[in-house]
């Protein structure tokens, strides 16, 4: 019997980076002096993501991303890197990553060259390739300037930027970032969150961990929130983000204060509820759209001569779903 | 200011008191003397009077354990808060230099003290069982008291100027072997100006001798020898003891005075890179060049031992030293009263041996003790980790820098061996004996000890370590009875007995790597 007679034919295969996971976690447990710090925490990332992780202090963040990077073995559940088992295949796993930890990780006697070189040499890369990829971290992290000076001597901001160019000389399809921005002054955490993207735009799969839920908002396409140690959301940002109301609520902005006109709006055909956004000449609208429609509410709006400076869909913002999928209270 | 020594006080003795290892350490402590006495027990069916062999041991562990604590309990009385940059705060919360001194160095002195105390009713037994006297225990406590007011505060002078706790290990190590070297030392000298007339008549001549008989009498072991002699009837109060509460006091008042200078000044996270040039635009033998194809290899020769500068400077000052030691020799000669004071060719190379045995003993100590520490310290271990090798090679490949660092000292022990050696016969034949290794393999059992501890201790895994083995070996003393005892029993049945100890020696480093393999891993993930 040849072997074509009983191998069924299979389709070519799709390519694997538009279908599997990058990162996929099954139920992985993990518990600590019989503290379950991890509860059957099952999420994926996708490829070429930026996919956001967030919950509050002690929820379990550190300790995932440890075993993703394969510096914990997880006591239950499994963990894969582009399909490679972080306990079994842990050499394959960590060819493929670039974790940079929430703590200062350099060798301050070390210059900025020396601690790249070191790095770049241990993940065997031949003299050549270390001089080119040297060159090109350092010109995507704007530490070109820099290479001769001892990191110690450096601003945190930059220490970071060295952290993250340590952490790209192997080239790592996915990075994995806890707490990058993390004591940054503004400036320094705008630029960080710049390189991120341009990172992202040539490919590169990132997962962070941060608390600054609005810079993540901005930059994420997906977001998982762990509380004690259990998975409470893991989905697209659009999707937390969006009002997930029965009816339409939109938010509309007003150049002054206008008096008045709160029962005007309440009154108008279809209108369910209207509240001031405190703080701010903003209304939150909810109609009932079998009713009436956006254009119907704007028309009226311009009838009444009113100076509307903005009309939107209304969405939560990150800190407002995380606080609504988070327990109260330090764990 | 006494509210504020009551509250850092009242800290220290609470952490103290919460600690598991302060307990696990006194429970050690309280083993040992219960196994003294168990030997005591054994000697009394064999000799009479076994008090004072008893005593003595009791008296020679506390001195170790008072030394332990210098180099590790009290050095680190300042640096701790330092490194966990709480000083400003102390003085913010209205805490003078003196309160924070005498609350962070008195609560540790108590305990110390507090240690010796508990214990003297259990030295009260020496008498009963005979050899010593109720005089003796008490002149011999005073006498450890004295020394551990002085080592408390030699302790907390080094932590106050050190920027880290390593450091002020290191300084109290320093310290605490120029005080036990220097009394001996000091002994030929003042034969020397004893025998001419200005040592005899001068003012000066006798100032000088008066000072040395202080640094000879306020050593704390020639005054417990003297203290363990049989009808010993000196008074409890001596030099040695105002030598030491007085140099203690005036290590404490230099602490006080210099706190400002450098408690507060202290840069924690200061870099340094020892003689390695930084730049690496141009090749110069100074500077650390491109990462080798190991660069684990690299970062140690280069960051933990120095490089190339030191290994050029060692090479150099090596071939000096047998230049420096020829007018040494003959200085030393002629203070002797030698007729021939230069011919000191044949001394040479056997002082020359003996130096660089100590250095290299002293510098692989030194390099182990940093060689994962550096690493927690700088918080680098899981970026280390992280890389696609096995923890066994970047431990390896870590050991490897660290010997190529060593090897001009190595070198130069071989070269001075086969130097001392008669001929090459001979050489091969002390070389090639079992025994010769013997200690050779007990100090890499010592050197696994001390890596394994430097992944558990903040600082002090060296002197730990170090009292550890005395302690086993002490513990232990029937193998060491039976090397000697084998050794004039014959070829064969010497042979055995190395044979068993080399075996009891292999089994201890792999389990110390195994254990050190997976501490690693414990703290990579932590």
């Amino acid at each position: 019997m040849s072997e074509s007679e009983v191998t069924p034919q299979m389709p070519p295969p799709a390519p694997s980076s538009a279908l599997k996971p990058v990162i996929d976690v099954q139920g992985l447990v993990q518990s600590f002096k019989g503290r379950r710090a991890l509860d059957r925490v099952t999420f994926q990332v996708a490829p070429q993501s930026l996919h956001g992780f967030v919950g509050p202090n002690g929820a379990g963040k550190t300790t995932t991303l440890r075993i993703i990077c394969t510096l914990l073995r997880p006591q239950f559940g499994t963990v894969r890197v582009f399909g490679h088992d972080v306990v079994f295949d842990t050499r394959q796993v960590r060819r493929k990553i670039g974790f940079m930890p929430d703590h200062f990780s350099t060798y301050r006697q070390m210059t900025v060259f020396e601690y790249l070189d070191f790095f770049a040499a241990a993940y065997g890369l031949s003299l050549t390739e270390r001089t080119r990829v040297i060159d090109d971290v350092l010109s995507l992290t704007d530490m070109g300037g820099r290479r001769e000076d001892l990191i110690g001597g450096l601003s945190r901001g930059m220490q970071q930027r060295v952290s993250l160019a340590r952490v790209l000389v192997n080239d790592p399809e996915v990075l994995l970032l806890d707490e990058p921005a993390s004591g940054l002054d503004p400036r320094a955490r705008i630029e960080l969150m710049e390189i991120l993207k341009a990172l992202k735009a040539m490919g590169k799969t990132i997962f962070i961990s941060s608390h600054i839920l609005s810079e993540l908002a901005e930059l994420c396409d997906s977001v998982t929130i762990i509380d004690r140690g259990k998975i409470k959301y893991s989905g697209s940002m659009h999707d937390l983000l969006a009002h997930t109301g029965e009816h339409p609520t939109y938010r509309i902005a007003f150049g002054t204060t206008t008096d008045g006109l709160l029962p005007r709006l309440e009154q108008l055909p279809g209108v369910l509820k209207v509240e001031p956004v405190e703080g701010r000449t903003e209304y939150r609208l909810t109609f009932d759209d079998a009713v009436t429609n956006t254009n119907a509410l704007l028309r009226q709006l311009v009838e009444w001569d009113v100076p509307v400076t903005g009309f939107t869909a209304d969405r939560r913002h990150l800190n407002e779903a995380f606080m609504d999928l988070t327990e109260r209270g330090v764990k | 200011m006494f509210h504020g020594i009551a509250t850092l006080m009242g800290r220290s003795l609470r952490l103290d008191a919460r600690q598991l290892q302060t307990h696990l350490f006194r429970l050690v402590f309280v083993l040992i003397i219960y196994l003294m006495m168990m030997i005591a027990q054994v000697q009394a069916m064999m000799i009479g009077a076994p008090g004072l062999q008893f005593f003595m041991n009791m008296i020679f562990l506390n001195v170790s354990f008072i030394a332990l604590g210098g180099i590790s309990f009290f050095s680190s009385a300042i640096t701790e808060e330092k490194e966990e940059d709480t000083i400003g705060l102390l003085m913010m919360a209205g805490i003078n230099p003196l309160g924070i001194l005498l609350g962070k160095s008195t609560a540790r002195m108590f305990q110390a003290l507090l240690l010796l105390t508990v214990q003297f009713p259990f030295t009260l037994l020496a008498i009963t069982l005979g050899g010593v006297t109720f005089h003796q225990v008490l002149a011999a406590y005073v006498a450890l008291l004295a020394f551990t007011v002085l080592m408390s505060n030699v302790g907390l002078l080094c932590s106050v100027i050190s920027r880290r706790s390593g450091t002020a290990a290191g300084l109290t190590t320093l310290w605490l072997i120029a005080h036990s070297i220097a009394p001996h030392l000091l002994q030929l000298p003042k034969t020397a100006m004893l025998g001419t007339a200005w040592g005899m008549s001068s003012t000066l001549g006798k100032w000088t001798i008066s000072a040395i008989d202080l640094v000879i009498d306020s050593d704390v072991l020639l005054r417990l020898y003297a203290i363990l002699q049989t009808g010993f009837d000196e008074a409890v109060i001596t030099k040695q003891v105002i030598t030491n509460i007085g140099g203690g006091l005036v290590f404490f008042l230099l602490s006080w005075a210099l706190f400002y200078r450098f408690a507060l000044t202290a840069d924690v996270q200061g870099i340094s890179r020892g003689l390695i040039s930084q730049t690496t635009r141009r090749a110069t033998w100074a500077a650390s060049g491109r990462a080798w194809a190991n660069p684990l290899v690299w970062k140690e020769y280069n960051f933990l031992t120095g490089g190339n500068p030191y290994l050029v400077t060692k090479l150099v000052g090596f071939l000096l030293l047998y230049l420096l030691l020829y007018p040494t020799m003959a200085g030393i000669r002629l203070l002797a009263g030698d007729p021939q004071p230069w011919d000191v060719d044949r001394e040479i190379v056997p002082a020359h041996f003996t130096i660089v045995i100590v250095v290299l003993v002293l510098e692989l100590s030194i390099y182990s003790s940093r060689l994962f520490h550096d690493e927690i310290r700088l918080q680098t271990l899981s970026s280390l980790l992280m890389l696609p090798r096995s923890i066994g090679y970047v431990a390896y490949s870590k050991l490897t820098g660290m010997l190529l660092g060593a090897l001009p000292t190595l070198l130069f022990v071989i070269v001075d061996s086969v130097l001392v050696a008669p001929n090459a016969e001979e050489w091969f034949k002390v070389v090639g004996h079992p025994g010769f290794w013997f200690p050779v393999i007990l100090y890499t059992v010592f050197l696994h000890l001390v890596v394994l501890l430097s992944l558990f201790v903040k600082w002090g895994a060296l002197p730990l370590a170090f009292f550890v083995m005395l302690i086993t070996m002490y513990c232990c003393p029937i193998f060491m009875v039976l090397v000697v005892i084998s050794s004039e029993a014959g070829d064969f049945a010497h042979l055995i007995v190395l044979g068993i100890g080399w075996t009891l020696f292999v089994v201890a480093t792999f389990v110390f790597q195994m254990m050190i393999h997976a501490r690693l891993y414990e703290l990579g993930a932590k």
